[in-house]
């Protein structure tokens, strides 16, 4: 009977320890929740900023110009030109009979995906300048591999020497791989580069690279008879 | 000689009562501890607040920080993005060149070629043409004794030797390369 009447009291307390205290404690537990979750999202913040803090921001800017310049993020075209025709004048090589096959000039392939473009040229000159040419060919912006070569001996009309002049037909596959769009999240971590990443990227400074010639053509009106005066 | 008729009415009476006392007393007991757990409650859930409230100010400070960065962090998200592409291409371009290399080391001067692919799998169709007999011969012994650091040839087939209409012998091999695979 006493035991029974104490449970009873023990009982009354609980539950009204409970009416009174379930909305505090869900209230609380709600609290703890959002503060463990903040900690982890500041902890994972400071991080993200003290990563970007000691990135060096003059060095991943020469890396991205000449990230562009070696694997561009859009079809190298005018540049693929423009390296070629210099590599070859700098070999006394005639260069031509260009095939290129640029294909769609808008964007269809997805984001971040690698594509190539497949173009063919001619180049005749000595045998020692061909081979030179040709192993200089894969470290000139923009990257590039060769496919396919064919060599012709040709002979020299009018020359008293005696060197052997060859034509190459050389079939090569450019690359380029478009740019991400987006950041992501500011809460999205930032990678730090490895130092075999780092190796890799600091081959990027071994490429040739040649300035960009477009020509130029004369558009609109303009003056026959202005001569700088 | 006295005689007690209500001793046990009074025991009862004192237990009853008793009974009563104790359980006021755990009420009161209870009533003060839940008290003191709601005034602790409350007062952590005040400083768990306040200390949210802290943290969302500096999740908001350090975020305006990183906005600063943008630029550097736009930079270093693209280096990633063509990193492994780019690390791909550095090793399929060594071992083209390796097998462009080999290929010119084993043509002897005068000789024509038609062509050849140079691919990853070191598998090399080269058809050509040379002026005599002891070009032929020089082009096969370099073929068999070729071996450069990285590639050395597995496998030589000779498809097909004829001569052209000015004297020159035409050939088309079949040449395997191996160690391009590394």
């Amino acid at each position: 009977m006493k035991n029974k009447k104490l449970a009873m009291m023990i009982g009354a307390t609980l539950v009204l320890g409970i009416i009174v205290f379930g909305p505090t404690l869900s209230n609380l537990q709600k609290r703890i929740r959002v503060s463990k979750q903040q900690g982890i999202e500041l902890n994972n913040l400071e991080k993200k900023l003290q990563i970007l803090e000691g990135i060096d921001k003059n060095l991943t800017t020469d890396r991205v110009k000449k990230m562009e310049a070696v694997f561009p993020s859009d079809k190298p075209i005018i540049q693929l030109l423009s390296s070629l025709t210099q590599l070859a004048a700098k070999h006394d090589l005639t260069f031509g009979g260009v095939s290129l096959s640029p294909g769609s000039l808008t964007d269809e392939k997805k984001e971040d995906s690698l594509a190539d473009l497949t173009f063919g040229f001619e180049v005749s000159g000595e045998l020692k300048s061909i081979l030179k040419f040709l192993q200089e060919l894969e470290r000139v912006a923009p990257l590039m591999k060769i496919d396919k070569v064919g060599l012709t001996i040709t002979t020299k009309p009018l020359s008293g020497d005696n060197n052997t002049m060859i034509a190459a037909k050389i079939n090569v596959s450019a690359f380029y791989q478009p740019a991400p769009k987006s950041l992501g999240s500011i809460g999205q971590p930032v990678k730090l580069l490895s130092r075999s990443e780092e190796a890799i990227l600091s081959q990027l400074f071994n490429f040739t690279q040649f300035e960009a010639v477009l020509p130029v053509a004369q558009t609109g009106k303009t003056n026959l008879f202005d001569f700088g005066q | 000689m006295e005689v007690n008729l209500f001793a046990k009415k009074i025991k009862k009476i004192r237990e009853r009562q008793r009974i009563k006392k104790l359980a006021l007393r755990i009420l009161l007991v209870s009533m003060l501890i839940l008290a003191l757990l709601m005034i602790f409650l409350s007062a952590l859930a005040l400083r768990i607040a306040s200390s949210n409230k802290n943290s969302e100010q500096k999740i908001s400070l350090t975020k305006s920080k990183i906005t600063q960065f943008q630029d550097v962090e736009s930079k270093q998200v693209y280096l990633v993005s063509k990193l492994g592409s780019f690390a791909n291409l550095l090793k399929l371009q060594e071992r083209h060149q390796a097998v462009a290399e080999a290929i010119f080391n084993m043509i002897p001067d005068g000789t024509s070629l038609q062509g050849f692919e140079v691919n990853e799998k070191g598998t090399i169709d080269l058809v050509g043409n040379v002026p005599d007999w002891s070009k032929l011969f020089e082009l096969f012994k370099r073929i068999r004794e070729q071996t450069t650091v990285q590639l050395k040839v597995a496998q030589a087939k000779v498809n097909r030797i004829s001569f052209g209409k000015t004297g020159e012998i035409n050939f088309d091999i079949n040449i395997v390369l191996s160690g391009t695979n590394q």
